[in-house]
């Protein structure tokens, strides 16, 4: 279990995290959202021993991480690729590390082959694309075997049959037992893949649930109708004591249920093309709760 | 639940993360450029003092042979600037490309890697002064003879010279390795290391030449510059000779010592 207790950390007078605390359990993907700037990254390099956190502390099965034994072995960390030197190969970066854990040469060649990367690991990495070198980040991480990943953005860069792999072999990943903390932007993409999810605003943990029943008690009850006569139907709506907004070819109706609506229409026989229950998505929760809106801004342009 | 933890019988050594910090090394570009070019001087700088000394041993057979058991020393040292030169650049990469951190998140006891760092700095000195000498009594052979080498090796002044050598090029390296942890980049570290051999015993020289305050002088003679031409019996620069060797290799070793202590402070604080 990864473990932040309490944590703070500040760049001058700047804070970055502000007594954040939440545990990413065993056996399962913990998604860490936030805006840029939010402190994402700043918790994942004080999980992993690169800052010392002001306040707090950061513990992996109980203990800070630069006192675990065999590290590599415990944690597997892609913070960013920009990490990985460029002017040596990607079997050299791999055995570099495989080296300080007694690790055989056999398994470096072997992880490049899972992440696709086989056939250049003979290739300098400053000739990798953004994706290319994503990939052998996430060799790296995977390269102990650990208990626990720690991927911040894993799929920044890759293709979408690198995206799929990842989110597939994550999820095979934690059926293990082990765990997963994971950073990224594609909400839609979080949602898929993560369990959990605690979403950072401003250094603060603003969020912190199973991803859903945050999405479940994020959602209020409405349903997305369309019908032949969407004016008529709104109005009908009205007189029953519901507000429905109209969108796009139709209207979002909150309150109601699905079975309500359709009973209103037969009624006054208006004939309905589409039913939809909504329920918000990670992106609506996110906004929610951070009081962004980037959506609001593209609108606008 | 771990469902694959590695046996406990491996462990972190200091061995495993030296032989990682080997890989690293071997493979940095920087480093294989000032080997080859360091070897390259060697052998370029000894074949030429060979000549001149064979040159000069009709004329003046005793000034000779001080020149030839002094004068490879200054070779050696000046070859193990170069040579430290590729150390240095590889350690500042280490900061500047991030990579470092790639290396903190698999070894993240910092000491452990400091000190990797470090032994294999010591070991490498020596390796490469132990070469370096071969390879310059070899080219030196070529020009002055089997017979007038034998001479200069039987002179006690000779292995005198070889010691402080060898100690000149390890403490030489340390202070590379300890000014490219401190400044963490490739122009302080170097610039760092060029004010303390080159700057400082030029500056104490034209102290002592414009007969400037003499404590200016034998002040900056403490300094590591200084100490080394004291220590290689060079008698230019103006250096005031006031120390006996012993106290003069006692104070480079502790400057090396100070320095790689503080660099060490530096690295274990190192986020």
């Amino acid at each position: 279990m990864i473990e932040f207790k309490s944590v703070s950390h500040y760049y001058g007078e700047t804070p970055a995290l502000n007594d954040v605390s939440f545990t990413v359990p065993d056996g399962s993907i913990t998604g860490l959202v936030g805006p840029n700037g939010a402190g994402k990254t700043t918790a994942m390099k004080i999980l992993m021993g690169i800052i010392r956190p002001c306040k707090g502390s950061a513990a992996i099965d109980g203990k800070p991480f630069r006192d675990t034994f065999l590290p590599m072995s415990k944690v597997g960390a892609l913070i960013t690729p920009e990490w990985i030197p460029r002017d040596r190969t990607a079997m050299n970066v791999l055995c570099g590390l495989a080296l300080t854990h007694g690790i055989p040469r056999q398994r470096c060649r072997d992880l490049l082959g899972l992440v696709g990367l086989g056939d250049v690991a003979n290739r300098q990495v400053r000739t990798f694309s953004l994706g290319m070198r994503q990939r052998l980040g996430i060799a790296t991480a995977l390269l102990g075997e650990p208990t626990h990943l720690v991927l911040d953005e894993p799929v920044n860069g890759l293709d979408p049959e690198g995206v799929v792999w990842v989110r597939q072999f994550l999820k095979d990943y934690v059926n293990e037992g082990r765990s997963v903390l994971l950073s990224s932007h594609l909400m839609s993409e979080l949602q898929n893949t993560a369990d959990r999810v605690v979403i950072l605003s401003e250094g603060r943990v603003v969020a912190d649930d199973a991803m859903n029943s945050l999405l479940a008690s994020a959602s209020d009850e409405s349903v997305y109708v369309e019908a032949d006569d969407i004016e008529r139907l709104i109005k009908l709506l009205g007189l029953e004591g519901y507000a429905a907004l109209p969108r796009e070819r139709g209207a979002v109706v909150s309150g109601v249920t699905a079975r309500q609506i359709s009973a209103v229409a037969l009624r006054g026989g208006v004939l309905l093309d589409r039913l939809e229950p909504r329920q918000d998505t990670l992106e609506d929760v996110f906004f929610g709760l951070t009081g962004e809106d980037g959506r609001d801004a593209r609108a606008v342009v | 639940m771990a469902t694959s933890e590695r046996p406990e019988t491996v462990k972190l050594t200091y061995v495993r993360v030296m032989a990682a910090e080997w890989l690293k090394l071997r493979t940095h570009r920087g480093f294989a450029w000032a080997t080859v070019t360091a070897v390259i001087v060697s052998a370029l700088m000894s074949a030429l003092g060979g000549y001149l000394v064979r040159e000069d041993w009709t004329r003046d057979p005793a000034g000779a042979l001080t020149l030839a058991t002094s004068a490879p020393s200054v070779s050696i040292a000046i070859t193990g600037l170069i040579f430290g030169l590729g150390l240095c650049t590889w350690i500042t990469k280490e900061f500047v490309s991030g990579s470092n951190y790639l290396t903190l998140m698999a070894v993240p006891r910092r000491h452990l890697v400091f000190s990797a760092r470090l032994g294999l700095t010591i070991a490498l000195s020596v390796i490469f002064g132990g070469v370096t000498a071969l390879i310059g009594s070899v080219a030196a052979l070529l020009f002055f003879g089997s017979d007038r080498m034998t001479q200069v090796v039987s002179e006690g002044a000779f292995w005198a010279n070889a010691a402080m050598t060898v100690l000149v090029c390890a403490c030489m390296m340390l202070l590379y390795f300890a000014a490219a942890t401190l400044t963490r980049r490739s122009l302080p570290a170097v610039g760092l290391i060029a004010v303390l051999f080159f700057v400082m015993p030029n500056i104490s020289g034209a102290v002592s030449l414009l007969d400037g305050p003499r404590v200016l002088s034998i002040l900056l003679g403490y300094f590591p510059g200084s100490l080394v031409s004291q220590l290689l019996t060079v008698p230019s620069d103006g250096v005031t000779s006031t120390l006996t060797p012993l106290t003069a290799a006692v104070l480079l070793v502790s400057w090396s010592v100070l320095l790689v202590m503080v660099s060490a402070r530096r690295f274990a604080r190192y986020e």
